[in-house]
């Protein structure tokens, strides 16, 4: 409390002044202790403004110098290093193919220190998005406080919410997902007292039965069809435990799942005995970039929780025929996890249709509790498939989606405390090559980062804000008039 | 004397109003003061400030939470809640005085804080809702003043048009409070049509206040209209809040209209019916059962366990949680094996109360798994019991508890991210800098007396999936993990006779040879010299250590059982306190627990 007034004073005796690029600085071999850590990253043009604080301990003030190697420059100072919005994009403009290199000074005792530069890469692919969409939620077990869906302009720090569970009391959402970034159409799912899936197209909600009898859960984990035609679900029995020892937390498995697409115009199930086997656990659907091919999940069907640690999935696929609706008649298994020991949960096939993104754990279908969780990319033309070691940590690294060019990913992380999951973007080349990724950027980030008690789940890019009417719609979730779902 | 009082008598009254606030809540209900000040976390900064404010009612909320962060010491909360029903009875009046009451009728000022004492009664209601309610009667004061001091409409509509979202953005609801007061106060004031139309169009704009603001808000209507903060639970709005509302609106122009008389036994008896009803009133508000499991809790905090003994003592704890507070409380002065069935035994609930999803019961059965060493769910118990708080808020106990298991079990990132929080607030600062000061250090945590024997006593090697079926067996791991656990050793040897379960108990009891003991605690004696006569006649030839006095008790119960198994006399001490009574007659414990289901999550 008392440090905390003295911070103010100080503070504010420090907003009184500018700072002035120093002069006669000692220089530092070595590169600064900076949070985020932005030292070498790529980024795209025009992203939000690399703010960022100083990490060595105590200090007086900072002051950053951005200089483009293809011209123009910027600085800034204090003790949180926050750069003007429309300067930045300007810098990262013209800066495009080229590095923006950081000179940081920092003032210690009296003295001015100056480390070594860094480089921030900016990258010729465009995002083309307009930010991100994602579930806040505090990392918990079973009882759930506040959350809610919000989205992100990536081009600024600004944050909106597109629902929240003050609306309906109890509620929770998840899996907010659109097709192919779009948001003319998008889907999430609402537990709790008032349970349903919502599809909403062009404007038009539609709030379904959370469940139907001819399946074995509510509808989860969609993925729409390239064509808008469908969405495919998996329907699952999904349950929680607590582990004991220190390392490990909660440990989440389906003792039932299948797979299935959902046609919205007629609101009926297309339901294959091939996705619904009694044998097998089949989950995370998602649709080739063409539509003709639904990849999913499935691992053998062990008893559970005493084998909980056998559960391994693999990455499979069907052929799907969107004209008519219809399924092939083989799986065939893209990428065999269980033969390495390991389980491939969460396939996001990248729009251009060259890789397969999935995150690979020791054992189960939720990885998101799992530290030794890493997200592995396969290569659908030459079938070969490896850990993204540039983007991976040694903790948790999981739940990921593309933007549209198939040249950025998100993805969320466990690395900065262990716990708290953040959200990281990172670029892949047209070789393959994975950039150093960079944390979502923040206004005053250690101070945003620190004060921030809920996880980030299931990001996903969103070409322009998404329009939804929050306040209809929580009335419509409490109104219990829901669409009931058939099979075909 | 008497002349000060009866020159003063409104003050005096006013004050003894004020202390008797201060003394109710400093004394039995001061356990009241903890539970309301754990259930949220105030903490300096520009951000919870807009947070706060940048709700409806924003700032009256965060004045309450600002003033509810010392009810952290007892005596500050009383204090300040004695305070605020002073300012509320003393404004009441003011503001009847100034509509035309008279003095006459001063002892009636006190209903509405009275109401809303006994509406207070109910432990979910803010402190949020009684600083509205100040800002409402502020605020119906300075209407009155501009109607006093200005002629014609224009003054008075400008001052509704600024204070109307002022004072609901301010003070939430309660604009309500104030608007109905200004139609009442209007309507008696000047009956015209115009009039008439002028108030009706104050209402109305106040209502469409709320109403766009609707739009901006991811709130249900009826929350906006009913004050978002000033109820803990959102779901609903409750009718006293509302009767308190309409009566606060009211008031001071229902006492405006009574007669005048110059009566002394009109204010005499006046006084004495409030304070007979206001007595009774907020006694009979404040259910017992709920509050007295408050004050478990308040005691567990507190660690006041020779306090939770003797409440037991007086009033059999009877509840899943009040009867496992008591067995903490045993626990801890490690007399549970002893005397555990002198205290009414619900079976394992009593133990370990089911998981409930509510901010409640979870806290002390956290501190049971804490003090066990069981630290992820200790860490489980205290999160879920602070994401199950209604409205929201974090609370201060519980995130330093979910720190202490962060730092056990040396993630201490997490905890440093918490410690971070807790810096910024009032009374858990000093810990806060104490913690982050010991972070990383490995030595200082470990020779930490109760982080050092925590670590000691968590489960290291062998992990298992918490299952409430399996207690015994995850209580055999941490006690064969380190036999120094003697909480352990003693809740495995309860859980056993509370589930009578006999077999396993003699398989589990030898195990107290390797546990600290002077003696084998009594209700193993009872057990043990129950189970060896059975099979044998002669007591002399128990190869137990057991000792005499507890021999003869556990024979006089075995023979009078024996000759009647439905003697009333079993019921008495010193029979109902054997542990055979609570094995042959009681029927706690005969349906073992239910396996607590596997969570779901779609």
């Amino acid at each position: 409390m008392k440090n905390y007034l003295l911070n103010i004073v100080v503070l504010l005796a420090i907003c009184s002044c500018t700072v002035s690029q120093p002069e006669n600085a000692e220089l530092v071999n070595e590169q600064p202790p900076i949070y985020p850590d932005y030292i070498g990253v790529t980024i795209p043009v025009e992203i939000a403004p690399l703010d960022f604080d100083y990490n060595g301990g105590e200090f007086e003030v900072m002051y950053v110098l951005a200089k483009g190697s293809k011209g123009g420059e910027l600085s800034a100072g204090g003790t949180t290093i926050e750069f003007d919005i429309d300067d930045w994009h300007e810098l990262t403009r013209k800066n495009q193919g080229g590095t923006i290199s950081m000179t940081v000074y920092v003032k210690k005792d009296g003295k001015w220190k100056q480390y070594q530069d860094f480089n921030v890469f900016v990258s010729n692919y465009p995002l083309e998005e307009w930010g991100l969409t994602y579930r806040r939620i505090a990392p918990g077990y079973e009882v759930y406080g506040k959350l809610g869906l919000y989205q992100r302009d990536l081009s600024n720090f600004d944050e909106t919410p597109i629902i929240e569970n003050t609306s309906v009391a109890g509620a929770c959402f998840n899996c907010h997902t659109s097709n192919r970034t779009n948001p003319d159409q998008f889907t999430f799912h609402v537990r709790g007292d008032h349970g349903a899936t919502m599809v909403q197209q062009n404007g038009n909600r539609e709030w379904l039965k959370a469940r139907n009898d001819s399946l074995h859960g509510s509808m989860v984990y969609p993925y729409w069809h390239p064509s808008g035609k469908y969405c495919a679900y998996s329907t699952n029995q999904t349950h929680q435990s607590f582990h004991a020892v220190r390392g490990e937390r909660i440990e989440v498995f389906d003792q039932a799942s299948d797979v299935f697409v959902y046609d919205p115009n007629t609101h009926e199930l297309l339901l294959n005995t091939l996705l619904m086997t009694p044998d097998h656990y089949e989950t995370y659907p998602v649709f080739s970039p063409d539509g003709k091919t639904l990849y999913f999940c499935s691992s053998d069907a062990k008893p559970i929780p005493s084998e909980y640690k056998e559960i391994r999935y693999n990455i499979c696929k069907i052929d799907f025929n969107a004209e008519n609706g219809t399924y092939g008649e083989k799986i065939d298994t893209v990428f065999n996890a269980s033969i390495l020991g390991k389980s491939a949960t969460h396939p996001r096939p990248s729009y251009d249709g060259k890789y397969i993104m999935f995150t690979l754990s020791d054992y189960g279908c939720f990885p998101i509790w799992h530290n030794e969780a890493d997200n592995w990319i396969l290569n659908l033309k030459t079938g070969e498939a490896k850990p993204m070691k540039e983007a991976n940590s040694s903790q948790t690294d999981s739940w990921h989606n593309w933007n549209i060019n198939s040249h950025w990913f998100v993805f969320t992380s466990r690395r900065g405390n262990g716990l708290y999951t953040r959200l990281y973007l990172a670029q892949i080349d047209d070789h393959g090559n994975i950039s150093k990724p960079f944390l979502l950027p923040q206004k005053n980030p250690a101070a945003y980062y620190d004060a921030l008690i809920d996880s980030y789940n299931t990001p996903d890019f969103t070409s322009r804000k998404v329009e939804f009417d929050s306040r209809s719609a929580a009335h419509e979730i409490t109104s219990e008039n829901r669409i009931p779902t058939i099979v075909k | 004397m008497k002349k000060l009082i009866s020159k003063y008598w409104t003050w005096t009254l006013s004050i003894l109003l004020g202390v008797s606030v201060y003394l109710f809540w400093a004394y039995p209900y001061k356990s009241v003061l903890s539970y309301q000040e754990q259930y949220q976390l105030f903490l300096f900064g520009e951000d919870y400030f807009l947070e706060r404010i940048s709700l409806p009612g924003g700032l009256a909320d965060y004045l309450a939470e600002f003033l509810t962060q010392f009810y952290y010491i007892p005596v500050f909360g009383a204090a300040i809640l004695g305070v605020v029903f002073f300012c509320l009875q003393r404004l009441t009046w003011v503001v009847s005085r100034r509509c035309g009451a008279d003095i006459q009728w001063f002892p009636l000022s006190f209903i509405p804080a009275l109401i809303l004492w006994m509406y207070m009664g109910d432990e979910n209601v803010l402190l949020c809702f009684a600083i509205s309610l100040l800002a409402a009667l502020e605020f119906m004061l300075h209407y009155i003043i501009v109607c006093d001091h200005t002629k014609g409409y224009a003054a008075k509509a400008l001052y509704i048009l600024l204070c109307v979202p002022l004072v609901y953005w301010l003070f939430g609801a309660n604009v309500l409070t104030f608007i109905g007061f200004v139609a009442f106060y209007e309507l008696k004031r000047e009956k015209s049509l115009s009039n008439l139309s002028l108030t009706s169009q104050f209402v109305l704009y106040t209502l469409l206040t709320i109403l766009v603001s609707s739009y901006y808000l991811q709130y249900p209507l009826f929350r906006l209209y009913g004050g978002i903060n000033y109820y803990r639970y959102p779901a609903y709005i409750p009718f006293l809040q509302i009767t308190t509302m309409v009566l606060f609106a009211v008031f001071p122009i229902l006492t405006s209209v009574l007669p005048k008389m110059k009566m002394r036994i009109l204010e005499i008896t006046e006084i004495a019916i409030i304070a007979v009803l206001g007595f009774y009133g907020v006694k009979a508000s404040f259910n017992p059962q709920k509050y007295d499991l408050i004050e478990y809790d308040y005691l567990v905090r507190g660690e006041q366990w020779n306090k939770i003994i003797i409440k037991a003592k007086q009033k059999p704890a009877d509840t899943p949680m009040s009867v496992s507070i008591v067995n903490l409380a045993l626990s801890q002065r490690e007399e549970l094996a002893d005397r555990l069935f002198e205290f009414y035994q619900n079976g394992a609930e009593g133990l370990f109360p089911s998981f409930t999803r509510d901010m409640v019961s979870p806290v002390p059965t956290s501190e049971i798994f804490y003090r066990l060493g069981m630290i992820n769910d200790a860490e489980r118990y205290a999160f879920e019991a602070q994401e199950a708080i209604p409205n929201y808020r974090k609370s201060g106990r519980l995130t330093k508890r979910i720190i202490d298991c962060e730092i056990i079990n040396g993630h201490y990132g997490v905890a440093r991210k918490h410690l971070k929080r807790l810096q910024k607030s009032m009374y858990y600062d000093t810990w806060a800098e104490n913690r982050l000061a010991m972070l990383k250090n490995e030595d200082a945590i470990n020779a930490d007396p109760v982080y050092g024997k925590l670590r000691a006593f968590r489960e290291k090697k062998q992990d298992f999936l918490f299952s409430d079926q399996e207690m015994d067996q995850m209580l055999g791991l941490l006690l064969t993990g380190n036999m120094e656990n003697k909480m352990a050793y003693e809740y495995l040897i309860c859980y056993e006779l509370l589930q009578k379960d006999l077999d396993r108990f003699m398989d589990y009891y030898p195990l107290g040879q390797y546990i600290s003991y002077n003696h084998i605690p009594k209700a193993i004696q009872e057990i043990l010299i129950g189970n060896w006569m059975k099979t044998h006649s002669n007591p002399s030839s128990i190869p137990y250590s057991v000792d005499s006095s507890t021999l003869n008790a556990t024979l006089n119960f075995m023979s009078l059982y024996t000759k009647n198994p439905n003697s009333p006399d079993l019921n008495l001490v010193p029979y109902v306190n054997n542990a055979w009574h609570y094995m042959l007659i009681s029927n706690s414990g005969m349906e073992k627990k239910e396996k607590e289901k596997m969570k779901d999550i779609y």
